[in-house]
């Protein structure tokens, strides 16, 4: 069709073609510039909690998702090795003083394919988090919650839904409209 | 003495398996791991799928594949227990339902459409020369102007 | 010194920018007023062009060479322990330097076609240097601009960030090198295409004289591809060759227009035949060698291979590209009209036809991969969901397509232009189908049942035995006509139809690369076992005994090795040494992996995790007629240069003019 349009018609079907081609294929390649390629949407949002116990970065007592059930959640999943985890860090520790203090929500820390010493001594550098960690030495959990880059943030209501995953530092405004998305904020 | 040990060493390296040690085989599931596993893309690289990926979280997918598969699950059940965490993300072929269907089915409609537009355009094309030969084969052999034509 | 003279390559390279403009408007202008004068200035500032970028390319190496921390991309690319060979190949190895090696290839494939053409082609040579001259203008504005490789630090760093690893390997030393080659080969023919429909010259002029630039960029493309896909094999340790990388299809697109329009353009040649589509393919080709480039270094798609992402880079790339894309096929849209092509496809039974369906296979293979490769980004788009085109598809969709192909390639080159009888054709594929029919008949001995696979089969040994038939054919029939010896009628053969039979060795050469790659992806064992020394396991009958763990350190790297020794029947053949690596200095870990080629296969070694008792996990495969890819691809690259060294078609017109008409038997070029 394209090769020998020897018909004078008004304007062949291919040129149409050709012409759309040339405005469809910058934009598409516009909007990706636009998108991240590595981004993965959330399986588990929408869904309930995984159940789970790990055993603590410090301390004996077991991280488990059953001791945590009623109240809203959130979940950090942080590793000593994520450049980006020092962002958030502060944030976090005050995030977790606020739990403690209002008792609105818990908070928990879940140490990703680590090894306790270095973590330890990531807490030491960076400052403890006034909550427990649990370890997942192998990522099994994280792969459970569709874990694919550090840090990631999760927050759950106190039904145990998960209603909002963060990917990536937080932010106070992010930390502030899950909060709400959860229920913990009065 | 060294070199004696060395040697020592290496005969005996060399003798054992063949004399007593039977030969290590792999698991029987392992055809399964290696036939699953590419199928699976690792969710923290880039474009490569769990097999051949070095990434950590990759290996402990491969683990956790090893692990499904002794406990006798079937490859369906496997590779929905990826995507019911990773979603779509994690097919390396893409699914036929939804926007997958599309993708599957566009190379069989384009080589349709080209393969009989092209089809269409050889026999008119051929119609009209064996037309224009009979006419040229009547009136004027060939002349300058069809010469020039023909040969450019 | 040192300091200056970087900034001299900097000054170089701002220097052939602001050349590139006066090119383009010098060739404009000499256009339009028909002033040889001002042509003359453009075709000098491309020729000075490439003086300044070869000093520039010249200044950065030295940097390399010297270890000159003060200059950023050297800093960021090499370290003073990588050895002297790495620190030459790593002006190539990330974005900036890479893109100079581009633009230096860019500089000089155009001052040559300039220099070459300059007689031949006087009416399209101002639009031929403009197209070339503003092409250069978006490389050059693009490094200077934003990917300068010149820019230096101060303080100086002590030491450098060293090389990715990946890329200390002898393999880097040639394929990007090749591959970029291939790429910017295609817009010298782009150019002349470009001054085709800019004076709506209908002629196959054009045609002809860039026969030789698109079989010499093809022959680039594919020869960088393979090295490639070599290196891979070699390096990455997954065992195969081709991943469908999102980079890895951005080559493969403008290959399979490329080769499209290899066989397109013979229709134009001899027939008139395909104007517009001819000009449709090289517009294309050339453009999916710069979306190629864009999709890997805009970081729009994740790929093993991509490099680091800046945002303003992918949005001046994309806006080039879509200049370019606008401006060529705009040009199609409103001048192809003049450009129709008056010739006819006079019989379904025609080279005519068989090269339309070559170019619908190829064509519907390219727009398959495009496709698969955006595909994901597009639905992003449309409903932000993510989902992933990977290997399974394409293996799928594209492979049949290729098998096609590669039947095709058998049928092809025999069948006459115009037309042929259907009885003749038949009798013509008879005994290439025994040679199919043949080797279908071993593989279901051999126990093979899957469609796919002995399709796979049929399609090679058809091709590769009408391949050598068609060879063999013309060589018997000179020999009875001069009654020279075999071998001299096989010498005269070859150098008398060059560019025929040079096409013949290039089809030879695939249908070996399509053997290598059927076996190797179909046909592949592999095994995974954890041994302690003096464990063995069996591989194709091989017994493979691990003998010990040792270290294996080298200067910029830690290092563990596994010392295998391979016996067969008893008999010990070798030893292999699969390594992994730790490079300190980037703290990235790769493996090093053991291959021991033959004919009949390649064993192939990767070592895994380390267990308590001084034991080792084993990932060994064997690879069948893995060798038979590089060889083919020898062959292609002989059957290529025989094609290129042919003498022009005019220049045999003027021969046949006055010599006597070319011995009788030999087949009609």
């Amino acid at each position: 069709m394209t090769m020998l349009a020897a018909q004078k018609r008004p304007i062949p079907r291919w040129k149409w073609l050709l012409g759309a081609a040339v405005v469809a294929i910058p934009l598409l390649l516009g909007i990706g510039l636009t998108k991240d390629p590595s981004f993965i949407p959330s399986m588990i949002v929408g869904r309930s909690l995984p159940s789970f116990s790990l055993e603590p970065l410090a301390g004996t007592e077991q991280v488990a998702s059953e001791k945590l059930l009623g109240k809203p959640l959130v979940i950090n999943f942080w590793a000593s090795w994520c450049v980006s985890c020092r962002d958030e860090h502060p944030l976090l520790v005050q995030l977790g003083d606020r739990a403690e203090l209002f008792d609105e929500f818990d908070i928990i820390g879940i140490n990703y394919r680590d090894s306790p010493v270095a973590a330890a001594q990531f807490l030491d550098r960076q400052g403890h988090f006034p909550y427990p960690s649990g370890q997942d030495k192998r990522g099994r959990l994280g792969i459970d919650f569709g874990v694919y880059g550090m840090p990631e943030t999760f927050f759950v209501d106190a039904e145990g839904v998960v209603q909002a995953r963060q990917v990536g530092p937080l932010t106070p405004q992010a930390i502030e409209q899950n909060l709400k998305l959860i229920g913990a904020v009065r | 003495m060294k070199r004696f040990a060395a040697a020592l060493a290496f005969s005996l390296a060399m003798a054992t398996p063949a004399a007593t040690a039977p030969f290590q085989t792999e698991s029987p599931v392992e055809t399964q791991v290696r036939e699953i596993g590419a199928k699976l893309r690792c969710p923290v690289c880039q474009s490569e799928n769990i097999l051949d990926s070095q990434s950590g979280t990759a290996r402990e997918m491969i683990v956790m594949l090893r692990e499904q598969l002794a406990q006798g699950r079937t490859e369906a059940e496997i590779v929905e227990y990826f995507r019911s965490r990773y979603g779509d993300y994690v097919l390396l072929s893409p699914p036929v339902a939804g926007f997958g269907g599309i993708i599957w089915t566009v190379p069989a409609v384009l080589l349709l459409l080209a393969g009989g537009a092209c089809l269409l355009l050889v026999r008119r094309s051929a119609d009209k020369a064996s037309r224009t030969n009979e006419e040229a084969n009547t009136l004027e052999p060939l002349n300058e102007q069809r010469l020039r034509r023909l040969e450019l | 010194m040192v300091e200056s003279l970087i900034k001299l390559g900097q000054l170089a390279t701002s220097l052939a920018l602001v050349l590139s403009v006066v090119a383009v408007a010098g060739a404009t202008l000499a256009s339009l007023r028909s002033s040889p004068a001002w042509l003359r200035t453009a075709r000098n500032a491309l020729f000075a062009n490439l003086a300044l970028v070869a000093f520039g390319c010249a200044t950065l190496v030295w940097s390399f060479a010297t270890l000159d921390f003060s200059v950023a991309y050297v800093a960021q690319n090499s370290n003073s322990q990588l050895p002297m060979i790495y620190r030459l190949t790593a002006m190539w190895g990330a974005h900036e330097g890479s893109l100079m090696l581009w633009l230096f290839y860019l500089v000089l494939l155009s001052a040559i076609a300039v220099k070459v053409h300059w007689k031949d082609h006087p009416l399209s040579m101002p639009w031929i240097i403009a197209t070339l001259a503003a092409i250069q203008f978006g490389f050059l504005a693009f490094i200077v601009f934003l990917s300068n490789p010149f820019l230096t630090m101060t303080p100086a760093l002590p030491d450098g960030q060293d090389l990715n690893p990946l890329l200390q390997d002898p393999g880097l030393v040639f394929h990007p090198p090749v591959l970029y080659l291939g790429y910017v080969g295609f817009a010298v023919p782009f150019a002349f295409a470009i001054a085709s429909l800019i004076r709506t010259h209908s002629g196959a002029e054009w045609v002809r004289a860039v026969r030789r630039w698109t079989l010499f960029a093809w022959t680039m493309l594919t020869s960088g591809i393979l090295m490639g896909g070599f290196w891979a094999y070699y390096e990455l340790g997954w065992g195969g060759y081709w991943a469908w990388d999102p980079v890895e299809n951005a080559s493969l697109m403008p290959w399979l227009t490329g080769t499209a329009l290899l066989h397109s353009m013979m229709a134009q040649n001899k027939r008139g035949l395909f104007r517009t589509w001819n000009v449709f393919l090289v517009v294309t080709t050339f453009l999916l060698t710069l979306i190629g480039t864009f999709l890997v270094r805009s970081g729009v798609l994740t790929s093993v291979h991509a490099f680091a992402v800046d945002p303003g880079r992918g949005a001046y790339m994309l806006g080039f590209l879509t200049v370019t894309m606008v401006f060529g096929y705009g040009l199609i849209l409103f001048r192809s009209d003049r450009l129709l092509s008056d010739a006819l496809v006079e019989s379904p039974y025609s080279r005519e036809s068989a090269i339309l369906a070559n170019n619908v296979l190829l064509l519907v293979a390219a727009a398959t991969v495009f496709l698969g490769t955006l595909y994901p980004l597009f639905v992003e788009a449309v409903s932000g969901e993510r989902l992933s085109v990977g290997a399974p598809y394409f293996n799928k969709v594209v492979v049949p397509l290729m098998l096609a192909v590669v039947f095709l390639l058998g049928i092809g080159p025999s069948i006459p232009w115009r037309k042929v009888e259907a009885r003749r054709l038949s009798t013509m594929l008879r005994k290439p189908l025994v040679g199919g029919v043949l080797a279908v008949g071993v593989a279901l001995i051999a126990g093979v049942r899957d469609l796919l696979t002995l399709s796979a089969i049929a399609a090679v040994a058809f091709a590769f035995s009408a391949t050598l038939a068609d060879i063999g054919t013309g060589i018997y029939a000179r020999r009875r006509v001069t009654g020279e010896s075999w071998l001299r009628a096989a010498r005269n053969v070859l150098s008398l139809g060059r560019q025929r039979f040079g096409g013949l060795i290039v089809h030879l050469g695939i249908a070996l690369i399509g053997a290598g790659m059927i076996a190797s992806g179909l046909f592949q064992t592999a095994v995974t076992v954890s041994l302690k020394p003096g464990d063995s396991f069996e591989l194709a009958g091989n017994v493979i005994t691990l003998r010990e763990v040792s270290d294996a350190s080298g200067s910029n790297y830690q290092g563990r090795a596994a010392i295998l020794s391979v016996s067969r029947d008893g008999k010990p053949l070798y030893e292999m040494q699969p390594e992994k690596r730790f490079y300190t200095v980037r703290s990235m870990a790769t493996t090093e992996i053991a291959i021991r080629s033959s004919f009949s296969g390649d064993l192939y070694m990767i070592i895994g995790e380390e267990t308590q008792q001084g034991g080792v996990t084993i990932r060994g495969y064997w690879n069948p007629l893995v060798s038979w890819i590089w060889a083919g691809w020898v062959v292609v690259a002989c059957g290529a240069l025989l094609s290129l060294s042919g003498t022009s078609r005019r220049r045999v017109e003027r021969a046949a003019a006055v010599a006597a008409p070319p011995a009788r038997g030999v087949p009609a070029e």
